[in-house]
Protein backbone atom coordinates (compact mmCIF):
# COMPACT_ATOMS: atom_id res chain seq x y z
CA UNK A 1 0.00 0.00 0.00
CA UNK A 2 1.27 3.19 -1.08
CA UNK A 3 1.82 5.54 2.01
CA UNK A 4 0.88 9.29 2.02
CA UNK A 5 2.98 12.25 1.13
CA UNK A 6 2.82 14.28 4.10
CA UNK A 7 0.98 14.95 7.06
CA UNK A 8 -0.35 18.06 9.45
CA UNK A 9 0.71 17.35 13.27
CA UNK A 10 -0.64 20.65 15.88
CA UNK A 11 -0.83 22.87 12.84
CA UNK A 12 3.30 21.74 11.77
CA UNK A 13 3.07 20.06 8.29
CA UNK A 14 5.58 17.03 8.20
CA UNK A 15 6.66 15.42 4.77
CA UNK A 16 6.58 11.48 5.68
CA UNK A 17 10.04 9.68 4.16
CA UNK A 18 12.33 6.53 5.65
CA UNK A 19 15.21 6.19 7.45
CA UNK A 20 17.57 3.46 7.57
CA UNK A 21 18.51 2.44 10.92
CA UNK A 22 22.30 0.48 9.32
CA UNK A 23 23.26 3.62 7.63
CA UNK A 24 21.27 6.49 8.45
CA UNK A 25 20.55 7.38 5.07
CA UNK A 26 17.48 9.07 4.35
CA UNK A 27 14.40 9.64 1.63
CA UNK A 28 11.56 10.75 0.28
CA UNK A 29 8.84 9.66 -0.33
CA UNK A 30 8.39 6.57 1.64
CA UNK A 31 9.51 3.22 0.57
CA UNK A 32 10.34 0.13 2.49
CA UNK A 33 11.53 -1.61 -0.29
CA UNK A 34 15.59 -1.53 0.45
CA UNK A 35 18.13 1.16 1.00
CA UNK A 36 19.82 2.61 -2.21
CA UNK A 37 23.11 3.05 -0.16
CA UNK A 38 23.57 0.18 1.98
CA UNK A 39 20.96 -2.82 0.76
CA UNK A 40 19.34 -3.17 4.39
CA UNK A 41 15.77 -4.20 4.15
CA UNK A 42 12.82 -5.01 6.31
CA UNK A 43 13.05 -4.26 10.19
CA UNK A 44 15.95 -1.83 9.21
CA UNK A 45 13.79 1.00 7.48
CA UNK A 46 11.91 2.93 9.79
CA UNK A 47 8.86 5.93 8.84
CA UNK A 48 10.35 9.30 9.31
CA UNK A 49 8.97 12.16 9.58
CA UNK A 50 10.95 15.93 8.05
CA UNK A 51 10.38 19.33 8.88
CA UNK A 52 9.11 20.76 5.42
CA UNK A 53 12.21 23.63 5.48
CA UNK A 54 14.75 23.72 3.12
CA UNK A 55 17.14 25.36 0.75
CA UNK A 56 16.80 25.88 -2.99
CA UNK A 57 19.44 23.72 -4.94
CA UNK A 58 17.53 24.78 -8.19
CA UNK A 59 14.29 26.11 -9.86
CA UNK A 60 12.96 26.08 -13.38
CA UNK A 61 9.79 28.01 -15.10
CA UNK A 62 8.01 25.71 -17.21
CA UNK A 63 5.06 26.44 -19.32
CA UNK A 64 2.65 23.27 -20.00
CA UNK A 65 -0.52 24.12 -22.48
CA UNK A 66 -1.90 26.70 -19.90
CA UNK A 67 -0.60 26.40 -16.91
CA UNK A 68 2.98 28.07 -15.70
CA UNK A 69 4.33 26.87 -12.82
CA UNK A 70 7.91 27.25 -11.11
CA UNK A 71 9.54 23.32 -10.72
CA UNK A 72 12.73 23.17 -8.39
CA UNK A 73 14.91 20.72 -6.52
CA UNK A 74 15.22 21.73 -2.48
CA UNK A 75 17.20 20.00 -0.01
CA UNK A 76 15.37 19.59 3.29
CA UNK A 77 16.53 20.86 6.37
CA UNK A 78 16.30 17.26 7.65
CA UNK A 79 18.48 16.16 5.07
CA UNK A 80 16.95 14.13 1.25
CA UNK A 81 16.75 16.23 -1.94
CA UNK A 82 13.31 16.22 -3.30
CA UNK A 83 10.90 18.07 -6.50
CA UNK A 84 8.75 20.43 -5.70
CA UNK A 85 6.39 23.39 -7.11
CA UNK A 86 7.02 26.78 -5.68
CA UNK A 87 3.83 29.21 -4.93
CA UNK A 88 5.67 32.47 -4.21
CA UNK A 89 5.07 35.90 -5.53
CA UNK A 90 8.76 36.87 -5.68
CA UNK A 91 10.99 34.31 -7.34
CA UNK A 92 13.24 32.37 -4.68
CA UNK A 93 17.17 32.39 -5.57
CA UNK A 94 19.77 29.08 -5.22
CA UNK A 95 20.05 29.34 -1.65
CA UNK A 96 16.67 31.09 -0.10
CA UNK A 97 15.18 28.84 2.77
CA UNK A 98 12.06 27.02 1.54
CA UNK A 99 8.73 26.24 3.32
CA UNK A 100 6.11 23.62 2.39
CA UNK A 101 2.18 24.44 3.25
CA UNK A 102 -0.84 22.99 3.01
CA UNK A 103 -2.91 24.18 -0.04
CA UNK A 104 -5.70 22.49 -2.24
CA UNK A 105 -4.40 21.02 -5.83
CA UNK A 106 -7.22 19.48 -7.68
CA UNK A 107 -9.56 19.15 -5.19
CA UNK A 108 -7.27 17.48 -3.02
CA UNK A 109 -4.98 18.38 -0.20
CA UNK A 110 -1.72 19.20 -1.49
CA UNK A 111 1.78 20.61 -0.68
CA UNK A 112 3.63 23.91 -2.42
CA UNK A 113 6.76 25.59 -1.05
CA UNK A 114 7.24 29.55 -0.39
CA UNK A 115 10.44 31.47 0.46
CA UNK A 116 10.48 32.32 3.93
CA UNK A 117 11.56 35.68 4.89
CA UNK A 118 14.34 36.10 7.66
CA UNK B 1 36.49 -19.32 -35.72
CA UNK B 2 33.66 -18.42 -33.67
CA UNK B 3 33.22 -19.90 -30.44
CA UNK B 4 30.43 -21.48 -28.14
CA UNK B 5 30.10 -20.81 -24.83
CA UNK B 6 31.96 -23.82 -23.87
CA UNK B 7 34.89 -23.06 -25.89
CA UNK B 8 35.28 -20.13 -23.04
CA UNK B 9 35.53 -20.39 -19.48
CA UNK B 10 33.78 -22.65 -18.05
CA UNK B 11 30.09 -20.80 -15.85
CA UNK B 12 28.20 -22.63 -13.13
CA UNK B 13 24.64 -21.43 -12.12
CA UNK B 14 25.09 -20.81 -7.71
CA UNK B 15 22.20 -19.35 -6.78
CA UNK B 16 18.32 -19.41 -7.38
CA UNK B 17 15.47 -17.88 -6.39
CA UNK B 18 11.43 -17.14 -7.37
CA UNK B 19 8.72 -15.71 -6.40
CA UNK B 20 5.51 -17.41 -7.08
CA UNK B 21 4.04 -16.59 -10.51
CA UNK B 22 0.13 -15.73 -9.89
CA UNK B 23 -2.55 -13.78 -11.16
CA UNK B 24 -2.12 -10.00 -12.06
CA UNK B 25 -2.16 -8.32 -8.28
CA UNK B 26 -1.75 -4.52 -6.86
CA UNK B 27 1.71 -5.51 -5.86
CA UNK B 28 4.32 -3.47 -7.32
CA UNK B 29 6.79 -5.77 -9.89
CA UNK B 30 9.76 -4.26 -7.41
CA UNK B 31 8.72 -5.94 -4.51
CA UNK B 32 8.43 -9.42 -5.92
CA UNK B 33 11.40 -8.62 -8.05
CA UNK B 34 13.32 -8.07 -4.56
CA UNK B 35 12.08 -10.88 -3.30
CA UNK B 36 13.18 -13.71 -5.98
CA UNK B 37 16.55 -11.73 -6.01
CA UNK B 38 17.24 -12.25 -2.21
CA UNK B 39 16.35 -15.20 -2.82
CA UNK B 40 18.76 -16.27 -5.27
CA UNK B 41 21.95 -14.16 -3.14
CA UNK B 42 20.14 -16.00 -0.10
CA UNK B 43 20.56 -19.79 -1.86
CA UNK B 44 24.65 -18.61 -3.59
CA UNK B 45 25.10 -17.45 0.11
CA UNK B 46 26.92 -14.04 -1.36
CA UNK B 47 25.97 -10.42 -0.77
CA UNK B 48 24.54 -8.08 -3.29
CA UNK B 49 27.92 -6.03 -4.02
CA UNK B 50 29.35 -9.46 -5.31
CA UNK B 51 26.99 -9.29 -8.76
CA UNK B 52 29.01 -7.19 -11.35
CA UNK B 53 26.59 -7.08 -14.30
CA UNK B 54 23.06 -7.53 -14.21
CA UNK B 55 20.47 -8.57 -16.55
CA UNK B 56 16.67 -8.06 -16.55
CA UNK B 57 14.37 -10.36 -18.59
CA UNK B 58 11.27 -8.54 -18.97
CA UNK B 59 8.81 -8.18 -22.22
CA UNK B 60 6.02 -5.81 -20.38
CA UNK B 61 7.63 -3.37 -17.82
CA UNK B 62 8.02 -0.74 -20.54
CA UNK B 63 11.42 1.64 -20.07
CA UNK B 64 14.08 1.43 -17.20
CA UNK B 65 12.46 -0.83 -14.89
CA UNK B 66 16.20 -2.42 -13.83
CA UNK B 67 17.14 -0.19 -12.19
CA UNK B 68 14.70 1.22 -10.47
CA UNK B 69 14.20 -2.05 -8.66
CA UNK B 70 17.75 -2.98 -7.76
CA UNK B 71 18.99 0.07 -6.77
CA UNK B 72 16.77 -0.71 -3.51
CA UNK B 73 19.32 -3.57 -2.67
CA UNK B 74 22.09 -0.99 -2.81
CA UNK B 75 23.41 1.16 -6.10
CA UNK B 76 26.68 -0.59 -6.67
CA UNK B 77 26.81 1.11 -10.35
CA UNK B 78 26.92 -2.06 -11.84
CA UNK B 79 26.15 -2.19 -15.44
CA UNK B 80 22.22 -2.95 -15.94
CA UNK B 81 20.58 -4.20 -19.46
CA UNK B 82 16.72 -4.81 -19.77
CA UNK B 83 16.24 -7.64 -22.35
CA UNK B 84 13.24 -7.83 -24.35
CA UNK B 85 12.81 -10.92 -26.58
CA UNK B 86 9.18 -11.74 -26.32
CA UNK B 87 8.17 -14.91 -24.28
CA UNK B 88 11.96 -15.39 -24.57
CA UNK B 89 13.45 -12.17 -22.76
CA UNK B 90 14.20 -14.39 -19.33
CA UNK B 91 16.34 -16.90 -21.44
CA UNK B 92 18.25 -14.22 -23.22
CA UNK B 93 19.07 -12.45 -20.16
CA UNK B 94 20.37 -15.75 -18.86
CA UNK B 95 22.16 -16.16 -22.11
CA UNK B 96 24.03 -12.39 -21.57
CA UNK B 97 24.59 -12.99 -18.29
CA UNK B 98 26.49 -16.10 -19.07
CA UNK B 99 28.14 -14.54 -21.64
CA UNK B 100 29.60 -12.13 -19.19
CA UNK B 101 30.86 -14.67 -17.04
CA UNK B 102 32.13 -16.67 -19.88
CA UNK B 103 33.53 -14.45 -21.75
CA UNK B 104 36.12 -12.73 -18.65
CA UNK B 105 34.07 -9.83 -18.26
CA UNK B 106 32.99 -10.69 -15.01
CA UNK B 107 33.18 -13.00 -12.53
CA UNK B 108 29.56 -13.09 -10.84
CA UNK B 109 26.70 -11.73 -13.11
CA UNK B 110 22.91 -12.08 -12.17
CA UNK B 111 19.99 -12.81 -14.91
CA UNK B 112 16.46 -11.89 -13.87
CA UNK B 113 12.92 -11.76 -14.66
CA UNK B 114 10.01 -9.90 -13.80
CA UNK B 115 6.62 -8.71 -15.18
CA UNK B 116 2.80 -7.58 -14.79
CA UNK B 117 0.36 -8.53 -16.99
CA UNK B 118 0.05 -5.06 -19.38
CA UNK B 119 -1.78 -5.14 -23.21
CA UNK B 120 1.78 -4.14 -24.69
CA UNK B 121 0.78 -5.40 -28.45
CA UNK B 122 3.60 -6.30 -30.88
CA UNK B 123 5.65 -3.67 -32.77
CA UNK B 124 4.12 -2.61 -35.92
CA UNK B 125 6.32 -2.97 -38.77
CA UNK B 126 4.17 -1.07 -41.18
CA UNK B 127 3.24 -4.03 -43.19
CA UNK B 128 -0.36 -3.75 -44.72
CA UNK B 129 -0.77 -7.57 -43.53
CA UNK B 130 -2.89 -10.12 -44.55
CA UNK B 131 -6.59 -11.70 -44.13
CA UNK B 132 -6.48 -12.70 -40.64
CA UNK B 133 -3.65 -11.38 -39.70
CA UNK B 134 -4.36 -9.56 -35.96
CA UNK B 135 -6.87 -12.46 -35.76
CA UNK B 136 -4.47 -15.29 -35.20
CA UNK B 137 -3.78 -14.79 -31.73
CA UNK B 138 -1.71 -17.47 -30.28
CA UNK B 139 -4.28 -19.81 -29.36
CA UNK B 140 -5.82 -19.74 -32.75
CA UNK B 141 -1.96 -20.19 -34.42
CA UNK B 142 -1.59 -23.68 -31.94
CA UNK B 143 -5.40 -24.91 -31.80
CA UNK B 144 -4.36 -24.47 -35.95
CA UNK B 145 -1.73 -26.43 -35.47
CA UNK B 146 -2.76 -29.16 -33.02
CA UNK B 147 -5.47 -29.82 -35.71
CA UNK B 148 -2.84 -30.10 -38.50
CA UNK B 149 -0.78 -32.77 -36.28
CA UNK B 150 -4.40 -34.75 -35.66
CA UNK B 151 -4.54 -34.93 -39.82
CA UNK B 152 -1.37 -35.65 -40.14
CA UNK B 153 -0.63 -38.46 -37.14
CA UNK B 154 -4.15 -38.71 -35.59
CA UNK B 155 -2.95 -37.60 -32.21
CA UNK B 156 -6.15 -38.02 -30.05
CA UNK B 157 -8.11 -35.53 -27.73
CA UNK B 158 -7.11 -37.70 -24.66
CA UNK B 159 -3.12 -37.58 -25.74
CA UNK B 160 -3.67 -34.09 -26.04
CA UNK B 161 -4.99 -33.79 -22.62
CA UNK B 162 -2.56 -35.64 -21.03
CA UNK B 163 -0.06 -33.25 -21.49
CA UNK B 164 -2.50 -30.72 -19.68
CA UNK B 165 -3.00 -33.51 -16.71
CA UNK B 166 0.83 -34.44 -16.34
CA UNK B 167 1.75 -30.71 -16.28
CA UNK B 168 -1.30 -29.65 -13.79
CA UNK B 169 0.39 -32.97 -11.86
CA UNK B 170 3.59 -30.98 -11.58
CA UNK B 171 2.64 -27.76 -10.94
CA UNK B 172 0.35 -29.32 -7.88
CA UNK B 173 3.63 -30.40 -6.03
CA UNK B 174 5.69 -26.77 -6.95
CA UNK B 175 5.24 -24.10 -4.50
CA UNK B 176 6.38 -21.11 -7.26
CA UNK B 177 3.47 -22.64 -9.79
CA UNK B 178 0.62 -19.94 -10.25
CA UNK B 179 -1.85 -23.05 -10.84
CA UNK B 180 -1.12 -25.88 -7.97
CA UNK B 181 -4.43 -27.98 -8.83
CA UNK B 182 -4.23 -31.46 -9.78
CA UNK B 183 -6.75 -31.99 -12.95
CA UNK B 184 -8.34 -34.62 -14.24
CA UNK B 185 -8.68 -36.12 -18.08
CA UNK B 186 -12.25 -34.73 -17.91
CA UNK B 187 -11.75 -31.36 -16.81
CA UNK B 188 -8.99 -31.05 -19.33
CA UNK B 189 -10.96 -32.50 -22.46
CA UNK B 190 -14.28 -30.15 -20.99
CA UNK B 191 -15.96 -27.14 -22.75
CA UNK B 192 -15.77 -24.17 -23.19
CA UNK B 193 -13.28 -24.37 -25.73
CA UNK B 194 -11.26 -21.04 -26.59
CA UNK B 195 -10.25 -22.27 -30.19
CA UNK B 196 -10.60 -26.19 -31.62
CA UNK B 197 -10.44 -28.50 -28.86
CA UNK B 198 -8.27 -26.33 -26.66
CA UNK B 199 -10.06 -25.12 -23.51
CA UNK B 200 -8.28 -22.95 -20.66
CA UNK B 201 -6.68 -25.85 -19.19
CA UNK B 202 -4.43 -26.45 -22.45
CA UNK B 203 -3.31 -23.23 -22.24
CA UNK B 204 -0.97 -21.20 -20.21
CA UNK B 205 -2.50 -18.58 -17.38
CA UNK B 206 -1.47 -15.08 -17.73
CA UNK B 207 -0.14 -13.94 -14.97
CA UNK B 208 3.04 -12.13 -13.09
CA UNK B 209 6.21 -12.94 -11.11
CA UNK B 210 9.77 -12.90 -10.87
CA UNK B 211 12.88 -15.39 -10.82
CA UNK B 212 16.65 -14.66 -10.51
CA UNK B 213 19.69 -17.17 -11.08
CA UNK B 214 23.04 -16.10 -10.34
CA UNK B 215 26.11 -17.37 -12.75
CA UNK B 216 29.56 -17.68 -11.73
CA UNK B 217 33.36 -18.04 -13.13
CA UNK B 218 35.43 -20.86 -10.94
CA UNK B 219 37.80 -17.78 -10.36
CA UNK B 220 34.72 -16.25 -8.21
CA UNK B 221 33.26 -19.72 -6.93
CA UNK B 222 36.97 -20.39 -5.66
CA UNK B 223 37.41 -16.88 -4.03
CA UNK B 224 33.85 -16.97 -2.04
CA UNK B 225 34.52 -20.71 -1.31
CA UNK B 226 31.28 -21.58 -2.89
CA UNK B 227 30.31 -25.01 -3.13
CA UNK B 228 31.11 -27.04 -6.17
CA UNK B 229 27.88 -29.74 -5.38
CA UNK B 230 25.17 -27.14 -5.53
CA UNK B 231 27.10 -25.76 -8.68
CA UNK B 232 25.60 -26.27 -12.29
CA UNK B 233 27.23 -25.83 -15.28
CA UNK B 234 25.79 -24.31 -17.97
CA UNK B 235 26.84 -26.60 -20.97
CA UNK B 236 25.47 -25.02 -24.20
CA UNK B 237 23.45 -21.41 -24.92
CA UNK B 238 21.67 -21.51 -28.44
CA UNK B 239 19.90 -18.68 -29.49
CA UNK B 240 18.67 -18.72 -33.35
CA UNK B 241 15.68 -17.09 -35.12
CA UNK B 242 13.24 -18.29 -37.94
CA UNK B 243 14.31 -18.20 -41.62
CA UNK B 244 12.64 -20.07 -44.75
CA UNK B 245 12.46 -23.56 -44.27
CA UNK B 246 11.52 -26.15 -46.96
CA UNK B 247 7.92 -26.24 -47.93
CA UNK B 248 5.97 -28.26 -46.14
CA UNK B 249 8.15 -27.90 -43.00
CA UNK B 250 6.51 -26.33 -39.57
CA UNK B 251 8.33 -23.42 -38.77
CA UNK B 252 7.61 -24.23 -34.91
CA UNK B 253 9.31 -27.50 -35.01
CA UNK B 254 12.39 -26.31 -37.27
CA UNK B 255 13.05 -23.53 -35.37
CA UNK B 256 12.78 -25.47 -31.68
CA UNK B 257 14.97 -28.53 -33.83
CA UNK B 258 17.71 -26.62 -35.44
CA UNK B 259 17.70 -24.55 -32.12
CA UNK B 260 18.24 -27.54 -29.89
CA UNK B 261 20.68 -30.01 -32.31
CA UNK B 262 23.05 -26.96 -32.10
CA UNK B 263 22.93 -26.65 -28.61
CA UNK B 264 23.18 -30.75 -28.59
CA UNK B 265 26.51 -30.16 -30.50
CA UNK B 266 28.11 -26.90 -28.12
CA UNK B 267 27.54 -29.40 -24.94
CA UNK B 268 28.39 -32.77 -26.64
CA UNK B 269 25.39 -35.02 -25.95
CA UNK B 270 22.76 -36.56 -27.76
CA UNK B 271 18.77 -36.70 -26.62
CA UNK B 272 18.96 -39.91 -24.40
CA UNK B 273 21.24 -38.10 -22.59
CA UNK B 274 18.70 -35.88 -21.02
CA UNK B 275 17.09 -36.30 -17.27
CA UNK B 276 14.85 -33.35 -17.26
CA UNK B 277 13.72 -31.06 -19.97
CA UNK B 278 11.50 -27.55 -19.57
CA UNK B 279 10.23 -26.55 -22.56
CA UNK B 280 7.87 -24.11 -23.92
CA UNK B 281 4.46 -25.79 -23.05
CA UNK B 282 2.26 -22.59 -23.55
CA UNK B 283 -0.37 -24.61 -25.34
CA UNK B 284 -0.40 -28.45 -24.90
CA UNK B 285 0.36 -28.85 -28.46
CA UNK B 286 3.71 -27.41 -28.13
CA UNK B 287 5.13 -30.21 -25.77
CA UNK B 288 4.15 -33.20 -28.37
CA UNK B 289 6.02 -31.28 -31.37
CA UNK B 290 8.94 -29.64 -29.75
CA UNK B 291 9.10 -33.14 -27.83
CA UNK B 292 9.81 -34.38 -31.54
CA UNK B 293 11.61 -31.78 -32.71
CA UNK B 294 13.96 -32.21 -29.61
CA UNK B 295 14.52 -35.68 -30.75
CA UNK B 296 13.12 -37.43 -27.56
CA UNK B 297 10.40 -38.92 -29.51
CA UNK B 298 10.35 -39.71 -32.79
CA UNK B 299 7.51 -38.06 -35.40
CA UNK B 300 4.37 -38.21 -35.13
CA UNK B 301 4.61 -39.98 -31.86
CA UNK B 302 5.04 -37.40 -29.16
CA UNK B 303 1.31 -37.65 -27.77
CA UNK B 304 1.71 -41.84 -27.78
CA UNK B 305 5.21 -41.54 -25.37
CA UNK B 306 3.95 -38.58 -23.33
CA UNK B 307 0.17 -40.18 -22.85
CA UNK B 308 1.94 -43.69 -21.87
CA UNK B 309 4.06 -42.13 -18.82
CA UNK B 310 7.34 -41.98 -20.84
CA UNK B 311 7.83 -38.11 -19.80
CA UNK B 312 6.56 -38.56 -16.30
CA UNK B 313 8.84 -37.54 -13.35
CA UNK B 314 10.28 -40.97 -12.56
CA UNK B 315 10.19 -41.55 -16.45
CA UNK B 316 13.14 -41.46 -18.96
CA UNK B 317 13.13 -38.36 -18.68
CA UNK B 318 10.97 -35.55 -16.88
CA UNK B 319 9.55 -32.93 -19.47
CA UNK B 320 8.15 -29.69 -17.47
CA UNK B 321 8.37 -31.02 -13.70
CA UNK B 322 7.92 -27.71 -12.33
CA UNK B 323 4.21 -27.92 -14.04
CA UNK B 324 5.74 -26.60 -17.01
CA UNK B 325 4.20 -22.70 -18.73
CA UNK B 326 0.90 -24.75 -18.26
CA UNK B 327 0.63 -24.97 -15.12
CA UNK B 328 3.56 -22.77 -13.20
CA UNK B 329 2.59 -20.51 -15.18
CA UNK B 330 4.17 -17.96 -18.34
CA UNK B 331 4.12 -14.73 -16.66
CA UNK B 332 6.96 -13.66 -19.76
CA UNK B 333 10.28 -11.83 -18.26
CA UNK B 334 10.69 -14.58 -15.53
CA UNK B 335 9.71 -17.47 -17.41
CA UNK B 336 13.27 -18.64 -19.01
CA UNK B 337 14.58 -17.78 -15.87
CA UNK B 338 12.44 -20.00 -13.82
CA UNK B 339 12.97 -22.89 -16.24
CA UNK B 340 16.54 -22.83 -15.39
CA UNK B 341 15.94 -22.41 -11.56
CA UNK B 342 14.15 -25.75 -11.91
CA UNK B 343 16.31 -27.34 -13.76
CA UNK B 344 19.13 -26.43 -11.56
CA UNK B 345 17.00 -27.34 -8.49
CA UNK B 346 16.38 -31.23 -10.44
CA UNK B 347 20.04 -31.72 -10.99
CA UNK B 348 21.31 -30.33 -7.31
CA UNK B 349 18.56 -33.13 -6.52
CA UNK B 350 16.17 -30.94 -4.28
CA UNK B 351 13.15 -30.88 -6.04
CA UNK B 352 11.42 -32.52 -3.36
CA UNK B 353 8.29 -34.67 -4.31
CA UNK B 354 9.16 -33.46 -8.06
CA UNK B 355 12.53 -34.77 -8.07
CA UNK B 356 13.84 -36.84 -11.26
CA UNK B 357 15.17 -39.28 -9.80
CA UNK B 358 19.26 -39.21 -10.48
CA UNK B 359 19.06 -36.34 -12.64
CA UNK B 360 22.93 -35.13 -14.12
CA UNK B 361 21.58 -33.31 -17.35
CA UNK B 362 18.55 -31.09 -18.30
CA UNK B 363 17.29 -28.64 -21.22
CA UNK B 364 15.71 -25.02 -21.05
CA UNK B 365 13.98 -24.80 -23.87
CA UNK B 366 11.66 -21.30 -24.86
CA UNK B 367 10.32 -19.56 -28.27
CA UNK B 368 9.37 -16.21 -28.48
CA UNK B 369 6.81 -14.54 -30.96
CA UNK B 370 8.68 -13.38 -34.27
CA UNK B 371 10.17 -16.25 -33.75
CA UNK B 372 12.98 -16.38 -32.06
CA UNK B 373 14.20 -20.05 -29.99
CA UNK B 374 16.80 -20.09 -26.83
CA UNK B 375 18.28 -23.64 -25.85
CA UNK B 376 20.16 -23.94 -23.18
CA UNK B 377 21.90 -27.25 -21.63
CA UNK B 378 22.81 -27.45 -17.84
CA UNK B 379 24.97 -30.28 -16.21
CA UNK B 380 25.74 -31.50 -12.59
CA UNK B 381 29.63 -31.89 -13.66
Amino acid sequence: MKKPLFKTDNGTLLLLGTECKSCRHRWFPALSFGCERCGAYGEELIDKEFRGTGRLLSRVEVAEGTSNFTLAMIRLDDGPVLGCIIEDPDTPSAGDLLEAFGTTIDGKPGIRFRRVDG
Amino acid sequence: MAKTIRDMRPVYVIGIGLDRYQRYSERSYIEFGLIAIRAALADAGIPWPEIESFYLGTAMMGMAPGRAMIKHLGATGIPITQVENASASGSTSFRQACLDVASGLTDISMAAGVDKPALIPQADGGSPGDLIGKMLAPVHHFALLADQYREQYGVTPEQLAAVAVKNHCNGSKNPFAQRQKVRTLEEVKAPPYLSGPLNRLHCCPIGEGAAAVIVASEDAMERLKLSAERSIRVMASASRSERLYEPGENWDVALTRETTEQAYREAGITADQLDVVELHDAFTIEEIIYTEAMGLSEKGKGGRDIAAGDFDIGGRCALSPSGGLLSMGHPIGPTGVGQIAEVVRQLRGEAGNRQQPGAKTGLAHMVGVGAVCLVHILQRT
